[in-house]
């Protein structure tokens, strides 16, 4: 509850009071329990300010999703507008609105999939479960009920809920909540950085990579490997940038096995990596994709999953057989959210922002390049507007620092208090600021990491964390 | 030297008025003072109010006379201040209570009339009691006067600046009059309440209260408005004569909390 301006005195902050009843979300919960929350109270542009109003550049575009940042006026109005003429109607049972069909219309024209139809979710992780629950139906359905295995990547991250989770590739998500359900596996994250073997060029990596993805399918045997799921560049667990080469070497062995591809776009699609979609910039086939987040700009929450043409038709025809197609939410196809996420792809058109993210995402990486030779900095890397700078403790032998220093945190609070918000993955600092950012935009948010940058060497080199 | 136990630490016999005694700090006050021995002018802007704090106080069997009075009203301070001296052959004490609290930013549309009603209210509405019940506090024997400020005239909090302001302008207030006064021997002090129970804080749900105190109280607890009562009690004390000029903290330890 806000209190009314007259009764603020003597009333705790949003911050005094957050820890009596909010759970947080994908959270160090001691260190929260010590530290307490920072509260974001308003945004514009590419800007947010905290309760204190003090502001911040949003680095990382929320959580990857803001892509057109804050503020818009004409999405608050596709919002009001829609919520005026028909704030709720569903797509069951043969109902249908003008909001969800348009929309639709719009990703099957632009979207990665070609000829698509869009089955709407409302986040990243309930898209990729109904991408598992569909391929699952799909292949019961052509009658193969054995083909059911979905592998994926290490450090990979698909989401939270039960498939989703299961697909995600990072520890935290697995330990202690009974995951990954038993028809999951996982391959090696294509970081030749971290996985290569000492000598082995990009080109060796990937055939390895290709070559244990051959080995494990063949030891489930490919009867029962029914998709393998990838970020085009993955996000979360570190923004790793695949070697050239890597999908096309991944695809053949998909083919040979008859494994379907799902294109996991949630952070990559909409003009992240300077094309209109991640598929294209790394040369992806996929057979199907998840979207969400940039969609809609973050505005409201909506994903959606493009099923070619061709499986729809193996749905209505099992339809026949078995009656209701019993998948779908109350949200699927919200009138408000397809109204905003249409109002928002049309501005990414009007101002050409694949194009600007593609023009000022290379200057982005080549200013985040600059950081190469920083004695903390093992690796840059990214593509478009989406980057990471790894730090390490020894440049030469690629040595990691012990994970309790918390390094990645300490540099990510530093680039905090120099008013840029970065999102530390481990020791790896991650960006992704909006794409509606000007290139002096980016030479500020560059400008702040760097003194957080500095900040945290002295503090290294003065020891700092270590016990 | 004066031995100590020949100075009174009684204010019993002695007439004090009090602004704002509908309510929380006031009623608290007004009630402390007739139980003490006082004749207490309870008055107050809300008419029923007042009458029942006097009702409580002539029920338990002490002394006590209400009057309406809005302290935003110049002419009426004058009118009431003589009725009081006159009920009572003469006036000891003088306490500056009664309330409100406006918030709003500063761009907000509301700010100017907020910051009118607030300085009004709660520091003009102060020099003008104050110079009414001058001619009757200079035949007192230990002329006594109390301001309510608050620890927001002592740091601040987002959004009341006109509040904050105000009570800043009231310990200046009582600084420039305990100086101006010191040589007739009346003492002037105040008063910062911090966090206290009373209808000024009632919206703020008891959790949040909760969270609130245990954060920035060394007592780790809300006020209660008698506690503060006891506060100007002590400085009404004819004993307390040497004392003047200050503006004392009852506020749970709230302005020297650090973490
Ligand atoms: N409650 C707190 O936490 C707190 C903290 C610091 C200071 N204060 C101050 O303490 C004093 C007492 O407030 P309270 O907390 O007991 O609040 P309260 O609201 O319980 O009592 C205030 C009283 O003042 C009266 N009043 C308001 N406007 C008036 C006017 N124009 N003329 C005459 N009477 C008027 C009200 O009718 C009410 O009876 C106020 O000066 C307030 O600013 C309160
Ligand atoms: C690639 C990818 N897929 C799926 C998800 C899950 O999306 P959500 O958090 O909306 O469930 C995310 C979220 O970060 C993501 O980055």
């Amino acid at each position: 509850m806000s209190l009314p301006a007259e009764a603020t005195v003597f009333a705790p902050s949003t911050s005094d009071r957050d820890h009596l009843s909010v759970l947080h979300p994908t959270t160090d919960l001691p260190a929260l329990r010590r530290d307490g929350p920072l509260v974001i109270e308003r945004g514009q542009g590419i800007r947010v300010w905290d309760e204190d109003g003090r502001e911040y550049i949003e680095g990382l575009a929320g959580l990857w999703c803001t892509a057109l940042g804050y503020g818009v006026e004409e999405l608050a109005e596709a919002a009001a507008e829609q919520i005026r003429k028909l704030s709720f109607s569903h797509l069951f049972a043969g109902r249908s609105h003008e909001p969800a069909v348009a929309l639709a219309e719009k990703l099957r024209e632009i979207g990665p999939v070609p000829n698509a139809k869009a089955f709407f979710g409302t986040s990243g992780s309930d898209a990729n479960d109904t991408q598992v629950k569909l391929i699952w139906y799909y292949n019961n359905a052509l009658g193969r009920p054995e083909k059911k295995k979905i592998i994926s990547r290490r450090r990979g991250y698909h989401g939270v809920s039960l498939a989703a989770g299961s697909m995600t590739g990072l520890p935290p998500f697995h330990k202690s909540f009974d995951l990954p359900l038993p028809q999951f596996r996982h391959v090696t994250c294509p970081h030749h950085y971290r996985e290569g073997e000492p000598g082995e060029t990009e080109a060796e990596f990937t055939a390895r990579l290709a070559a244990e993805l051959d080995e494990l399918i063949r030891a489930e045997g490919p009867e029962t490997v029914a998709a393998f799921i990838a970020e085009p560049v993955l996000g979360a667990g570190g923004v790793v940038v695949p070697p050239e080469g890597y999908y096309p070497a991944i695809q053949k062995v998909l083919d040979e096995h008859d494994v379907l591809l799902i294109d996991d776009e949630v952070i990559c699609g909409f003009g992240r990596l300077g094309t209109p979609f991640g598929a294209e910039a790394m040369g992806m086939r996929p057979d199907t994709a998840s979207v969400a987040k940039a969609l809609s700009s973050a505005y409201v929450p909506i994903s959606a999953v493009l099923v070619p043409d061709g499986m729809v038709d193996v749905f209505v025809e099992a339809g026949e057989r078995w009656g209701v197609f019993g998948h779908g939410f109350t949200y699927t196809g919200h009138p408000v959210c397809a109204a905003v996420a249409l109002k928002a792809l049309e501005l990414m058109e009007e101002r050409d922002l694949f194009a600007h993210a593609d023009r000022v995402g290379r200057y982005f990486q080549a200013g985040l390049r600059r950081f190469a030779d920083h004695p903390l900095v093992g690796e840059v890397r990214g593509r478009g507007l989406l980057g990471a700078c790894e730090l390490v403790a020894d440049r030469g032998t690629r040595e990691a620092f012990p994970v309790q220093r918390g390094v990645g945190t300490y540099c990510m609070n530093r680039c905090l208090d120099h008013g840029v918000i970065l999102r530390a993955l481990g020791d790896t600092v991650a960006f992704c600021p909006p794409l509606i950012v000007t290139e002096s935009d980016i030479d500020e948010i560059l400008e702040r990491f760097g003194r957080g940058l500095d900040e945290t060497l002295a503090w290294v080199e003065a020891g700092g964390g270590a016990s | 030297m004066t031995e100590l136990t020949t100075l009174s630490r009684s204010v019993a016999g002695k007439t004090a008025l009090i602004t704002g005694c509908a309510s929380g700090m006031g009623r608290a006050t007004a009630k402390l003072f007739a139980a003490e021995g006082a004749n207490v002018a309870a008055t107050d802007i809300n008419a029923d109010g007042v009458r029942a704090t006097v009702a409580e106080i002539r029920a338990a069997g002490r002394e006590a006379t209400a009057w309406t009075l809005d302290v935003g009203d110049g002419d009426a301070i004058r009118r009431v201040v003589d009725e009081v001296a006159d009920r009572y052959g003469g006036l000891d004490i003088l306490v500056n209570n009664a309330g409100i609290s406006r918030g709003g930013p500063i761009d907000g549309d509301e700010y100017e009339v907020r910051w009118q009603e607030t300085v009004n209210v709660l520091l003009t509405a102060h020099q003008r009691t104050i110079r009414a019940a001058l001619p009757y506090l200079r035949k007192s024997d230990s002329p006594r006067i109390v301001n309510i400020a608050s620890t927001e005239g002592l740091g601040a909090t987002a959004m009341n600046s006109a509040y904050s302001a105000a009570k800043t302008g009231v310990i200046g207030l009582t600084r420039g009059l305990a100086v101006e006064l010191g040589k007739e021997g009346i003492t002037v002090n105040c008063i910062c309440p911090g966090p206290i129970r009373t209808a000024m804080t009632e919206r703020i749900p008891e959790e949040h209260k909760q969270i609130y105190a245990r954060r920035r109280t060394a007592l780790r607890r809300y006020g209660d408005p008698e506690e503060v009562a006891h506060g100007t009690l002590h400085l009404c004390l004819p004993a307390s004569s040497f004392i003047t000029g200050v503006a004392l903290p009852v506020d749970g330890g709230l302005t020297v909390r650090r973490a």
